[in-house]
């Protein structure tokens, strides 16, 4: 949200345009006078105005008479911020619309709760950024952690490094000094900070970039107060469990390629693959299954692919990795023998990747995307390494049977050549699913991506 | 150390951090001298109009730290100009004093500011 602050005296300026970037989020410009305020209106879009009446070259309600008069700032909404108590301005000013009247000096508490009475009736468009956007992480954008404890700093590095360049701080001081040399767009804060604690933190490095673009994180732990959580733009866990983290993590980095882009698309990808394979199960064992924990990365011994073409765009190649035990298991429902042999736990990832490649397929056209169906790769024989959760987004299962099964879903650019193809990291989406004594399906599957997706 | 022209406690409450709280006696510092400045250049050039926005300006600024002489003197200044009451060399001593007198006292919260940050550090 931009908004345009229109005052003659820096002092009031300087407080009003505080009260809007550290409490409501906005981005302001400011000018001193009407003429000015004129002329950025005509160069600029803005979602309100907050405009002074006594002002030099033009008053504020002949500001407020030429914006009526101009088609482009006829509706836009202002915001009088002025001491004139005088009865016949503010009728006029009232004659001539304006969201609201608000006396000087410019108190927190007052503005903010008359400006957010008016920003809950703009238009979607122009209400305020959550910063809820992802970053793109690079050496020029690196993620700023801020964390007064070695070990956690160690661990959050170590998992986040996948995703591009993270700066450590290990205090709230020197994350001010780093930030003011070079200020991050997204900002974990975490414990043990000093004395620039999380509050002071989060304020002083808003101040500092006060027309963002800046996402600050606070990474809790368990039972925080709501107060603590409201000077954050979002939290996560403070946690220690890698698959968490990272699940907590992949929302706030932007990961460049083709599974980017299609998660734009589908971003419920890792849903669609669970859904799948929860049918498929759900059918052929009459079978519920539910999330379960993380595998244990024991290799596959029967894997197929199947690649299906969406929305002309993407070529996803879905694949499942059956271990022997599970590949045995299913075949002797499958096929009810009781012998099974190599050529049969071959058939079965073949018969399981089409009918879960098939539910997903169906899944793309359920949203309405154009999704063409392709024929089963079978995998050549002998061990294949079953994907872990450092591969890609991970949903696991547990089912009543034994062992472990993983679905893949490599996303690449349909309309790359091959060279490209062949030069693009792979991105991977991965869904795993591990076999065990069935329990009822509480819970819903887990999802996360992966530092190899930024690879 | 108690100041008689401004409301410290107020000010304190609304911005909370002495960092902004010096920020903007630094920008009030430099400001109301200026607006002063103006008003006496209008006053001397008898352009009544001037003069009245420069007092509103000044009533406008020192609200900011709750002032409350030279808000109260300023807007008589005003309201005196824009009824048309050319007269208001009465007043004006009084206003050229309460600002002397608030820069000053602005001056020196800035200075007991900045000596407990250092002192905190």
């Amino acid at each position: 949200m931009h908004v345009l602050v229109c005052d003659d005296d820096r002092a009031t300026r300087f407080a009003v345009t505080r009260i809007l970037t550290q409490q409501l989020g906005c981005r302001t410009s400011e000018c001193e006078d009407g003429v000015e305020a004129l002329q950025l209106m005509s160069r600029e879009r803005f979602s309100f105005v907050i405009l002074d009446i006594e002002m030099p070259l033009m008053s504020g309600v002949e500001v407020l008479e030429l914006m009526r008069e101009s088609p482009q700032t006829q509706t836009l909404p202002v915001v009088i911020l002025s001491n004139v108590r005088d009865e016949h301005a503010v009728r006029h000013l009232l004659k001539l619309g304006v969201a609201d009247y608000v006396l000087k000096p410019p108190r927190a508490e007052k503005l903010v709760a008359k400006l957010q009475r008016l920003v809950a009736t703009l238009p979607q468009e122009v209400r305020p950024e959550q910063n809820t956007g992802v970053i793109r992480l690079s050496p020029a954008t690196p993620a700023m952690l801020i964390d007064g404890n070695l070990d956690y700093r160690f661990f959050f590095v170590n998992q986040a490094q996948g995703y591009g360049p993270i700066q450590e701080m290990d205090s709230g001081a020197s994350a001010v000094a780093r930030f003011k040399a070079s200020p991050a767009q997204i900002v974990f804060i975490g414990g043990d900070l000093g004395v620039v604690n999380a509050s002071v933190l989060a304020r002083k490095l808003r101040q500092l970039r006060p027309d963002g673009p800046l996402r600050i994180v606070g990474m809790l732990d368990d039972g925080a107060p709501e107060a603590l959580k409201k000077l954050f733009d979002d939290v996560m866990p403070r946690t220690l469990l890698p698959a968490t983290f990272r699940e907590a993590f992949r929302p706030f980095v932007d990961i460049p390629g083709p599974l980017s882009a299609f998660s734009r698309v589908v971003p419920d990808l890792a849903a669609v693959a669970s859904s799948a394979a929860c049918q498929v199960f759900g059918m052929m064992f009459d079978t519920e299954v539910r999330p379960g924990a993380p595998g244990t990365g024991s290799p596959a011994t029967a894997c197929a692919t199947i690649p299906i073409q969406v929305d002309e765009r993407f070529a996803v190649t879905v694949g499942v990795y059956l271990s022997t035990e599970t590949a045995t298991a299913v075949a002797i429902k499958m096929f009810g023998v009781d012998e099974v042999s190599d050529e049969d736990r071959e058939s079965v990832a073949t018969e399981l990747s089409n009918l879960i490649s098939g539910r997903i397929h169906a899944g793309f056209r359920e949203r309405g995307l154009p999704s063409v169906f392709g024929l089963p790769v079978q995998a050549p024989a002998g061990p294949v390494p079953v994907p872990s959760p450092a591969d890609g987004v991970l949903t696991r299962f547990s089912l009543e049977s034994a062992g472990e099964f993983s679905i893949t879903a490599v996303v690449v650019d349909a309309n790359a050549t091959d060279q490209t193809k062949a030069d693009a990291p792979a991105q991977n989406v991965t869904t795993a699913a591990e076999t065990s004594p069935l329990t009822s399906p509480d819970t819903e599957p887990v999802a996360e991506a992966t530092p190899s997706e930024a690879a | 150390m108690t100041y008689a022209e401004f409301d410290a406690d107020d000010v304190m409450q609304e911005f909370e951090d002495p960092e902004v709280v010096c920020e903007i006696i630094g920008l009030l510092k430099t400001d109301i001298p200026r607006y002063l400045a103006e008003y006496q250049q209008a006053r001397a050039a008898g352009d009544l109009a001037v003069a009245q926005r420069a007092a509103h300006t000044i009533k406008g600024a020192a609200s900011n730290v709750s002032a409350r002489e030279v808000c109260e003197v300023a807007k008589s200044i005003e309201m005196a100009l824009r009824a048309g009451q050319v007269d208001v060399s009465a007043l004006e001593p009084r206003l050229v004093a309460a600002c002397g007198r608030l820069t000053s006292e602005l001056s020196a919260w800035e200075t007991e500011l900045k000596a407990s940050a250092e002192g905190a550090r």
